[in-house]
């Protein structure tokens, strides 16, 4: 696929561009509307209303690389996300108290394991942990950043992250030995 | 966390593609863009609307057109054609209408008669020059052909029925001719073409307030005139002064008039919420819908020739829908397992409980409605522009409606999504509705007309912080009395 056409079509608000554009990468972009959603169910509703706004804004997209033009859509069906979770008010805080350890992921618990089932694993976690794990380790955000985006404290960011790397690192070491075995 | 980890799974991010059936997608974005152009159906509203005024108003403008140009052609062919005859050549004005009445009675009926009207028309002719026979043929035939149309279709045989309606009509035709006549240099067949008008018309109108006028022409018929004697002086006197003849219309125009107009009106309407943050109004956008609006007014009118006032007393209802869609999920015979949205409109809804068993959980959805209206009680104060056309008004108008009282049967949801209960809240809105729309009248007759008006309502309500702009657009049906 030219991507330099596909984004001067859609630039011009061609109809079937945005038809190529939406199944060409409907999938990768209803991975990130899984990652920052709070359902499974509100992933394909997010990925929809997002795939609106693509098209209508789609003018103030400014790059010509494909991984430009995915990083641009990912951020607009992330916010998406942030937004609809943000009406329904959703939070997901631990109790105060809550003693937590943290964990370090190793390398060689992943190494046995594809991307995909990997992603899977992330894809599974509860909503919160989910969330603050992809800011965090995906997207690259401090615990701050975390919080003001989530609307939670910063510790509570903390602790979201620490109970997430807890829950893969166990379902990591389940997954490795199965394969060894 | 290390950096080797992190980019295992960035990589998984970056490569993980969820299932999808995109088909299904992009029906669902088409049907998602389908229903933002359905809020176009102002234009379906407004467009047709539109399209039948000016279908009515070329129907009648048109029409009158056609007439106009056709007395203006028999008025310049005769002109053109009683030019060419000579001092010691005359033509009675008797012999000429007759011939006129029978051919415009005959025009369209049977061949025999068409034949017998070509040959009255050729002794007629007879007496003209001959080189300029074969324009004047034509000419005659052109100018009777017309006159006969024009007035057996349009003005004859709606006279017999009509006659009273048709008053003015006539006025205005002979009074346009007499202009004509007025304007040209005098001469023959203008007066005769004039005189065989008029003719047409005192027939069957003898109470014509213009009478006066029209009896000078009677005695015209009878006259036998030349070239020369139309320049005598006794014929002179005897010629109408038509900057004499009245017009009754522009009269009635210029006079006051005061109607009473009582009209029902129904329309849709859309909200637009406004306010400085808008996910506080995610709440209301996500769950109001705005459904119809019904309006009933009683307007005292007074008429300035075309402009009019207009006031009295307007009920505006309009009703949404509120409803609220809440998910949770739950196992395999509907019991509860953790609520997903809690229901804005009834949190009672809401059930807690522990997560289950992920293979077991099935998806629910309960949607709770409610419906809220908004009465309003107003004084409209309108103007308008008239242009009257024959039976019909066409006009413009716009104003404002400044609220006596309005009161919400509501219940709405608030920025943090707690139900408000609004229900028999009455208060008065400073801001004031604007107006503008078009209206078409047809004058049953002289006391009642049908009134249709197709219009726009636009309205600000402040509540706190939030502002609702609504606009209306309406389609009204009713009565105008015209009390004069």
């Amino acid at each position: 696929m030219d991507i330099g056409r596909l984004i001067k079509r859609l630039k011009k608000g061609e109809d079937q561009a945005f038809k190529e554009l939406v199944f060409s990468y409907s999938s990768k972009l209803l991975t990130t509307a899984r990652v920052y959603c709070n359902q499974t169910r509100e992933a394909e509703d997010i990925l929809q209303d997002a795939l609106i706004i693509i098209f209508q804004k789609f003018d103030s997209f400014k790059g010509n690389q494909e991984a430009e033009l995915l990083a641009w859509m990912r951020r607009i069906v992330r916010n998406k996300a942030f937004s609809r979770n943000r009406k329904f008010q959703v939070k997901n805080e631990l109790t105060v108290g809550e003693y937590l350890v943290d964990v370090e992921i190793s390398p060689d618990a992943l190494s046995s394991l594809s991307y995909n089932e990997i992603m899977q694993l992330v894809l599974d976690l509860p909503d919160g942990y989910r969330q603050v794990f992809a800011l965090y380790v995906i997207e690259g955000y401090s615990h701050k950043e975390i919080a003001e985006i989530l609307y939670i404290s910063v510790s509570g960011s903390r602790s979201q992250l620490t109970r997430a790397k807890q829950s893969l690192q166990t379902k990591f070491t389940k997954l490795s030995k199965i394969s060894y075995k | 966390m290390k950096k080797e980890v992190k980019n295992i799974f960035n990589q998984s991010y970056e490569q993980h593609e969820s299932k999808v059936d995109p088909a299904s997608i992009w029906e669902a974005i088409e049907l998602q863009k389908g229903k933002k152009k359905r809020r176009g159906f102002i234009w379906w509203f407004v467009g047709p609307s539109i399209l039948v005024l000016s279908l009515f108003a070329y129907q009648f403008f048109g029409e009158e057109n056609i007439t106009e140009t056709a007395t203006s052609e028999i008025v310049e062919n005769g002109q053109k054609a009683i030019s060419s005859l000579s001092a010691n050549e005359e033509v009675t004005l008797v012999e000429e209408i007759e011939l006129k009445e029978e051919m415009v009675g005959s025009v369209n009926k049977t061949p025999e008669a068409n034949i017998n009207n070509v040959i009255k028309r050729n002794k007629l002719n007879q007496k003209l020059k001959p080189a300029s026979k074969e324009v004047e043929i034509s000419n005659t035939q052109n100018n009777l052909e017309a006159l006969g149309n024009s007035f057996n279709v349009k003005d004859i045989n709606q006279l017999q029925q009509s006659r009273d309606r048709k008053v003015n009509g006539q006025v205005n035709a002979i009074t346009n001719i007499g202009n004509s006549v007025k304007n040209a240099p005098v001469d023959l067949v203008t007066e005769n073409e004039t005189a065989v008008v008029i003719e047409e018309k005192l027939n069957d109108n003898t109470s014509f307030s213009v009478l006066e006028a029209m009896e000078k022409l009677k005695v015209l018929e009878q006259e036998v005139v030349t070239s020369e004697n139309i320049q005598s002086e006794s014929f002179q006197k005897k010629m109408v002064n038509f900057a004499d003849v009245s017009k009754p219309e522009e009269k009635a125009d210029s006079r006051t008039k005061f109607n009473l107009t009582v009209l029902g009106a129904a329309g849709l309407f859309t909200d637009k919420f406004i306010d400085a943050d808008p996910d506080s109004l995610a709440s209301r956008i996500e769950s109001e819908s705005a459904l119809e609006s019904f309006s009933s007014e009683i307007l005292v009118g007074i008429q300035f020739g075309k402009i009019g006032l207009e006031t009295g007393v307007n009920y505006h209802r309009s009703n949404r829908v509120m409803e609220w869609s809440s998910k949770y999920f739950g196992d395999i015979d509907g019991r509860l397992l953790y609520p997903h949205d809690p229901n804005r409109i009834n949190p009672s809804l809401l059930v807690s409980g522990a997560a289950g068993d992920s293979s077991q959980i099935f998806y629910y959805k309960h949607t709770l409605r409610k419906y809220n209206e908004t009465h309003t009680v107003s004084i409209p104060l309108i103007i308008n522009y008239t242009h009257s056309f024959k039976s019909l008004d066409l006009g413009l108008y716009g104003g404002a409606a400044f609220h006596l009282m309005q009161v919400n049967n509501n219940d709405v949801l608030s920025h943090n999504g707690i139900l408000i209960d609004q229900r028999k809240d009455l208060f008065i809105s400073r801001r004031p509705d604007w107006m503008a729309g078009t209206f078409l009248d047809y004058k049953l007759n002289e006391n009642i007309s049908l009134t249709s008006r197709v219009g726009l309502r636009f309205r600000k309500t402040q509540e706190s912080k939030l502002a609702v702009q609504t606009n209306f657009y309406t389609l009204g049906l009713g009565l105008k009395f015209h009390l004069n």
